[in-house]
């Protein structure tokens, strides 16, 4: 069964088209990659399935539903920027998850919280790029949502944590839910993932399993690399 | 959830209402002592004049506050927080309007109470009761006595409530439309120019509307009459009479209740978080 489907999608920023009538769908219960170079799209496809992005032409369904409140009830989306407001402490951006969704799990937050020698007391606005991370990713993590939607969960973690960030990401998700993750950094994650979609140009290039992909002996970094050598 | 909403919007804006309560505080002390401790009654007269200027001020700043506070959570980066929650836009909307009209509300009580405390205690300084010098002091300002004051404190409490609500539903609307394609281009100006054109189109159609439709009540003295036509009353009674019409506050009021809907819409369906 399919937890995302897009039909058609296009969108585009002024004259410039980010995704040209792609159409895919993407299977439950599955750590999919989403890969693509800069500026293809990836974080736009994250916004338009969270909801924050409208003006769009097209379908998309996550669940069956288009994004609303209903999807947004079962997606937890972790932005590539920081989020809490600037006034919050840990304990208050904890308490409004617990407040919002019904499926937050207050004590798993805390727990994640002290895991990562974050105070509950600290003010999101006086914590480093890599501790806001890791507070969202605690927050986004202690949800037992249907679909995670990550956006560079690692993008501004330094090498050392990026390991302890991907088992703890794998470690707290819900088993029965689908992860779609984008990042370039394929190296550290490639392990974990068992499906990929890779967009370029507007276009979706490649959605298939990793097994396929990898079918030839090749890794999914090379595979990137083949793909986009071509496309750019 | 509408509830969580409000109280999570109320605790954002205290943060940024704050610093504004603590200035009020700050100046009305300020005016105190100039009240208790200025030796010549024209300083004490400027000092007060002094505290509601500076009063003013702070109402106008509030506004100012509520505005970007609106703007940095829905269309900066906590709009990442508060779209992705799974409420509806129009509670979202419904519950920072009225978190604003509290707070903005609230300064402007502070500042009416201010001011009464203000003319007591001159009153008390000079010798004069209460009474006589706010009487005094209204008729001399506004041409009316105490007693037709206070019953027409009740109005303008009303009357202020619907004015903020009509003022913080054109601010959201100029904001919202600021980030939305084709205004997005002018950025700050185009909220600003949205705001004052609807702001002066709804007050355009609602004075037409109290013309056409003069009802309301007059106050003279301690008597209220309800009537047809607010400004033959008034000429009946004369010049301690005083007419407030009640159609247009009504339909100022319906307007900012329905300028809801074009808010949302565009939330909803035109605006892309950046």
């Amino acid at each position: 069964m399919s937890v995302i489907t897009a039909s058609g999608l296009t969108k585009a920023y002024g004259n410039n088209v980010v995704l040209n009538d792609i159409s895919f769908s993407l299977p439950e219960g599955k750590i999919i990659g989403l890969f693509g170079p800069n500026g293809c799209g990836k974080t736009t496809l994250m916004k338009i399935l969270s909801g924050l992005i409208h003006d769009y032409s097209g379908e998309v369904l996550v669940n069956g539903n288009k994004p609303g409140e209903k999807t947004k009830a079962i997606t937890a989306y972790l932005p590539e920027q920081t989020f809490v407001h600037d006034w919050m402490r840990n304990i208050d951006a904890v308490d409004y998850f617990n407040d919002f969704y019904s499926d937050f799990d207050k004590n798993k937050a805390l727990e994640m919280l002290k895991r990562f020698g974050l105070s509950e007391k600290q003010k999101s606005k006086t914590m480093s790029k890599g501790m806001q991370e890791k507070l969202l990713l605690s927050l986004v993590m202690s949800r037992e949502a249907s679909l995670y939607i990550l956006d560079e969960p690692m993008g501004g973690v330094d090498p050392a944590t990026r390991g302890a960030i991907l088992d703890f990401i794998m470690q707290n998700y819900s088993q029965k839910s689908t992860l779609l993750i984008s990042t370039h950094l394929i190296n550290d994650l490639e392990s974990v993932f068992n499906h990929a979609l890779f967009i370029g140009k507007g276009s979706v290039l490649i959605n298939d399993s990793v097994e396929n992909i990898t079918a030839g002996g090749k890794s999914i970094e090379d595979v990137f690399k083949e793909v986009f050598s071509n496309v750019w | 959830m509408f509830g969580k909403l409000l109280k999570s919007d109320l605790k954002a804006q205290f943060f940024s209402v704050a610093p504004i309560f603590i200035s009020v505080f700050v100046i009305a002390l300020v005016g105190e002592l100039f009240v208790l401790f200025g030796k010549s009654s024209i300083g004490t007269a400027l000092g007060g004049f002094v505290v509601a200027l500076a009063m003013l001020f702070a109402c106008l700043v509030i506004i100012i506050a509520v505005a970007l506070m609106f703007s940095k959570t829905v269309f900066g980066r906590a709009g990442y927080l508060t779209l992705t929650l799974p409420v509806k836009t129009s509670s979202l909307v419904w519950s920072k309007t009225l978190s604003a009209l509290i707070w903005t509300y609230s300064i402007y009580i502070l500042f009416f109470a201010s001011l009464f405390l203000w003319i007591y205690q001159v009153g008390e300084k000079m010798g004069t009761d209460f009474k006589d010098m706010a009487d005094q002091l209204f008729t001399l300002l506004w041409g009316k006595s105490i007693a037709t004051m206070i019953s027409m404190l009740i109005y303008y409490l009303v009357w202020f409530g619907i004015i903020m609500f009509i003022i913080v539903q054109c601010m959201y609307l100029g904001i919202t439309c600021s980030n939305v394609s084709p205004v997005s281009k002018f950025g700050v100006v185009g909220a600003v120019a949205v705001f004052f054109v609807s702001f002066a189109v709804v007050m355009s159609i609602t004075g037409a509307f109290t013309r056409l439709l003069p009802f309301g009540m007059v106050i003279c003295e301690e008597v209220v009459t309800i009537t047809s036509n607010v400004n033959e009353k008034i000429h009946e009674l004369g010049d301690y009479a005083y007419g407030f019409n009640f159609a247009g506050p009504l339909l100022t009021l319906a307007i900012s209740v329905a300028l809801n809907y074009p808010i949302t819409y565009l939330i909803k369906n035109k605006v892309n978080i950046k």
